[in-house]
């Protein structure tokens, strides 16, 4: 069943038709919201309030337009209410000191238990330099797909992307100095 | 393709956060069932119904009255919307430039700064929306008016400038810009509603009932 459909099923009454798009798109925003948002309560707040918003927008969803897109623009707006509004609460990375003595060398790969230390080097990024960077290699979308998301320009994104390695980059060159 | 040569031309150390960013990533158990409750507790969506074919209040003479709030955003910075009338014929078309009218200040009758970026004309239930978006492909206007529909009110480029001229029952209106299909935008130069309820800020605009 095409998404499309899906929706045309919620539209008529079958209300758990919903569910399909759910399950189809939850993961994936999912991962979106934890890598953004740097842990999983409040990622979990992002999607329930992403997937809520859109079932009940969902009267105004064009069909000519694709629903992941629709869907997404919701997600990324959330993620960035979400992220404005508890600035200031401090992120708790557990296990942080044990990601840092086991950060690796240059020549070596990062510790395999590494989930907490790319959420903290994520973090310290501009979060809008992390969504532009995210959205690229973690969604693997065109800065064109990625311009229609975010209502910013092309030659924007692409500057932040490459701001975003950058500062990755240097992060990694300082941690191995400390 | 280009973004793969993007991709492989990163620092490895860079690469290597990608790799780890893109694993999957799992929530509670309970989460995706707590979010389908939620869901189900919902009022049933309904589609939103196309308004009546024809806009039948389009042959109705109406007087355009901008309210003193919005005039003073206006005078503090809009560049966007323009009420026109008696033009929208040659508007339509989409090939006519705006013709030059009488400034804001004469529509608005308040005191305005003399630069005020663009010019409006009182006439009767016509508004001109104007949007700057040269690079893209195509934009049109969404909105209460045309039941948010992409595809109903098509603007017309001049330039790196999109217009559409429409015209729109006494009140006030709420309305966002859809560039290429997909990016809904707010009017750089309005006020804004405020969140939509699904993410998303729209842009105001007030047109009077009756002549002053």
């Amino acid at each position: 069943m095409t998404d499309a459909e899906a929706v045309r099923r919620v539209l008529g009454g079958e209300v758990d038709a919903f569910s399909i798009l759910v399950d189809r798109y939850y993961d994936r925003c999912a991962r979106f919201a934890v890598r953004m948002l740097g842990n999983r309560d409040d990622a979990e707040d992002a999607l329930q309030a992403t997937f809520l918003r859109a079932y009940r927008a969902l009267g105004r969803y064009q069909e000519r337009d694709k629903f992941s897109a629709w869907l997404y623009r919701i997600l990324v707006n959330q993620c960035r209410s979400l992220a404005a509004r508890r600035q200031h609460r401090s992120k708790v990375f557990v296990r942080e000191e044990t990601a840092l003595l086991n950060t690796p060398d240059a020549e070596s790969r990062w510790p395999a238990e590494s989930e907490e230390w790319v959420h903290r080097v994520l973090d310290e990024l501009d979060p809008l330099l992390r969504e532009a960077f995210l959205l690229k290699y973690l969604e693997e979308l065109s800065y064109e797909e990625m311009s229609a998301l975010t209502g910013v320009g092309v030659s924007a994104l692409k500057m932040r992307v490459k701001r975003a390695c950058d500062r990755l980059r240097e992060r990694w060159e300082s941690i191995k100095d400390e | 393709m280009s973004d793969e040569l993007e991709l492989t031309a990163l620092d490895p150390r860079v690469r290597w956060l990608i790799d780890e960013v893109r694993q999957p990533v799992a929530l509670s158990d309970d989460s995706k069932a707590r979010l389908l409750d939620a869901i189900r507790a919902e009022p049933r969506p309904l589609r939103e119904v196309a308004p009546p074919r024809g806009w039948r209040w389009a042959v109705q003479r109406r007087t355009l009255r901008l309210s003193p709030l919005l005039g003073t955003a206006l005078a503090a910075g809009l560049v966007g919307i323009g009420v026109l009338a008696g033009l929208l014929a040659p508007s339509r078309s989409g090939n006519a430039p705006a013709p030059e009218s009488p400034s804001l200040a004469d529509a608005t009758r308040l005191p305005l700064p003399a630069r005020t970026p663009h010019s409006v004309v009182v006439e009767p239930g016509v508004v001109k929306f104007v949007f700057v978006a040269p690079t893209a492909s195509r934009v049109s206007l969404v909105g209460d008016f045309n039941s948010w529909d992409a595809e109903a009110t098509p603007m017309a480029r001049t330039g790196g400038t999109w217009s559409v001229t429409v015209p729109l029952r006494a009140g006030r209106h709420v309305y966002s810009f859809v560039v290429d299909g997909t990016a809904w935008l707010p009017d750089p130069s309005a006020p804004l509603a405020g969140d939509d309820g699904f993410g998303h800020t729209n842009s105001v605009v007030l047109v009077g009932g009756s002549s002053s």
